[in-house]
């Protein structure tokens, strides 16, 4: 008797074994080489390589990339990723909170409050939910939705400021230095040249800065990007592009928004003296600002800080945590060591050091692309002042 | 305090000589006297003795925090330097002192030098708690002696010049010898009437020419030749 319940006990054992073996390798979300891939629904979440179906989390370069025969994105965000992709691309969207099946697995984006239509992507299958959080940050931003905390079993996070010496300043102390820097420079006469990426920074930028100092013009690549955010129903103030000003132009006072990869270029050359800003999360300590070679840095990022990480890690009420790019190694030991189960995944999401702001490749594409098409043709041909 | 943290955070990130200038002539004129000679003391690397160690440093930031000392080092590998990792680390404050720069370091980090660790640390988490977060960075590197603000000596000498109205080199003859940071020392710096300078200025000596004896010698003229060798 005693004998049959040893070996009962061991049967539950190696039972159980094999349970849990299955659940390993069928992983709700696995890491191919192509990004990461759903088995059962057969799609990948924002892949960079040419796959049949990607579901995207937001537009920037390093998570949509163009080449795949079907996209799934947010309705929210559908400009922007059609500005991105190019006229050709097969894209189907989804409101936020909205349920598509693919196979048999139910996708739903809610809101990142990353950049306009950013999302976290929502998966379930057999009662399983994965939540893959793409880009993310917790603070207001007036030109996209707010972030949502969404519960799941397993949540996939970003980590690009996965340290605890990243922690925001206040948005007003940041506009504010922004406001009294743009004054200063047209009390000077200088323009004000504020490098930020073309996609959400910039038009977070133009939606915060006090318009009354003065007119802001915008590099095409960023022009082009805020007519998407107009249309898609964000309130921004006007903003022109260079090439609308009257001939001769004095450009002291002006706000010129611009991508970092134009900083040294011959674009700039037709505006003058101009101090010089970065706006960018990667401005907070004194190391990087330096490495830019800028007048001035402004720490703000679309990014979520260290604080914000753990907020959003704790609210999803996840059992696993899977940390990918940035800091990646000390927010897994520190997860680890606070009583929750995490390791890291590899992406190509270029979460390092000034990628969204200096990825010149990109930027270039984006501006020959604009200027050949939109410059003259789609934008108002009214008369900047 | 916080203009010259806002100094020393607008010097460092420009590299412009005449902003530079300018954004230290604009220091130097609305600060006090007392004030603009601690400043120059600061930019010309006559800082006040190092009161802690950066160990002791990261040690009371570890404490305050309850940051693991492995998540402290990840932190100070990307920061770089000990006082501006633990000025990031601690928690954010709205909070900001308008007390002068000499008055923080008169009367807050130069009497530190005689006190014991405990009493230290008492001191430097009460001071923390006053500071905003640039403030921070100036007086933790303070504390630690490692504040190198990046501005050359030419270019302070032109500031204070361009301030005071005065040539350059009568500002450069003043900055050089010993000086302690102190009000009358800024008002000898900017004193109008620079007597002094004239007084030491180097006689433009002629320099040796050659001799030709069939010149003569003027009568009653004193000259002598030293052979060469």
């Amino acid at each position: 008797m005693c004998a049959l319940r040893v070996r009962l006990a061991q049967n539950c054992d190696c039972f159980n074994e094999f349970l849990s073996e299955i659940s390993m390798t069928k992983l709700l979300l696995q890491e191919t080489s192509a990004g990461l891939y759903c088995e059962e629904g057969d799609f990948y979440i924002d892949p960079w390589r040419r796959v049949p179906r990607a579901v995207i989390t937001h537009a920037h370069a390093d998570h949509a990339r163009p080449g795949s025969a079907k996209y799934l994105a947010t309705r929210e965000g559908r400009r922007i990723l059609r500005t991105r992709l190019g006229p050709s691309a097969d894209i189907e969207t989804a409101s936020y909170g909205q349920t598509t099946s693919l196979n048999g697995v139910k996708i739903s984006f809610h809101p990142a409050g990353h950049v306009l239509g950013s999302a976290q992507i929502r998966i379930e299958c057999r009662g399983e939910v994965w939540v893959v959080s793409g880009d993310y940050k917790i603070e207001p931003d007036p030109t996209c939705a707010a972030f949502e905390h969404v519960r799941c079993h397993t949540f996939i996070t970003e980590c690009t400021f996965g340290l605890p010496i990243y922690q925001w300043p206040s948005q007003r102390e940041i506009f504010d230095d922004i406001n009294v820097w743009w004054k200063k420079c047209r009390d000077e006469g200088r323009v004000a040249v504020l490098l930020a990426y073309s996609l959400g920074k910039a038009q977070r930028l133009i939606a915060g800065v006090d318009p009354s100092i003065g007119a802001i013009y915008c590099h095409p690549s960023v022009e082009q990007l805020n007519q998407d955010y107009r249309a898609s129903g964000i309130a921004l103030p006007s903003t022109w592009l260079p090439s609308q000003a009257p001939a001769r132009k004095d450009w002291g006072g002006v706000l010129v928004v611009a991508p970092p990869s134009v900083a040294n270029s011959e674009w700039m050359s037709k505006f003058g003296p101009a101090s010089f800003a970065m706006a960018s999360g990667w401005m907070l300590t004194r190391a990087t600002r330096r490495s830019q070679s800028v007048d001035r840095g402004f720490p703000l990022s679309d990014h979520a800080d260290w604080p914000g990480l753990l907020k959003a890690i704790d609210e999803t009420h996840a059992e696993q945590i899977l940390v990918t790019h940035g800091q990646t190694g000390p927010m897994v030991r520190w997860l680890n060591e606070n009583g929750k189960n995490a390791r890291a995944v590899v992406t190509q999401f270029s979460g390092h050091k000034g990628s969204h702001d200096t990825d010149p490749e990109v930027e270039t594409k984006t501006t020959r692309h604009e200027e050949t098409s939109n410059d003259t043709e789609n934008i108002d041909s009214a008369t900047a002042p | 305090m916080k203009r010259f943290a806002n100094l020393f955070f607008q010097l460092d990130e420009t590299s412009k000589p005449d902003v530079q200038i300018e954004l230290l002539v604009e220091y130097l004129r609305d600060a006090s006297h007392l004030d603009a000679a601690w400043c120059l003391g600061l930019l010309f690397g006559h800082r006040p003795r190092r009161t802690v160690v950066a160990g002791k440093l990261k040690q009371w930031c570890i404490e305050v925090t309850g940051i693991p000392e492995w998540l402290m080092e990840e932190s100070r590998s990307i920061v770089g330097d000990v006082g501006e990792t633990v000025a990031l680390l601690l928690p954010m404050t709205t909070l900001t002192s308008d007390a002068s720069l000499s008055d923080w370091i008169e009367s807050r980090l130069l009497p530190l030098l005689d006190l014991s660790e405990s009493e230290k640390k008492a001191s430097t988490v009460a001071a923390w708690l006053e500071l905003d977060g640039s403030q921070r960075v100036v007086f933790n590197k303070l504390l630690i002696g490692s504040l190198k603000v990046r501005i050359s000596e030419k270019l302070i000498v032109c500031a204070i010049a361009k301030l005071s109205g005065l040539p350059v080199d009568v500002i450069a003859f003043r900055l050089k010898g010993k000086w302690q940071p102190a009000a009358s020392f800024f008002e000898s710096l900017i004193e109008p009437r620079h007597v002094d300078a004239e007084v030491c200025r180097p006689y433009p000596f002629c320099l040796a020419r050659p001799f030709f004896p069939e010149d003569g010698l003027e009568a009653g003229r004193e000259e002598s030749a030293d052979h060469k060798s």
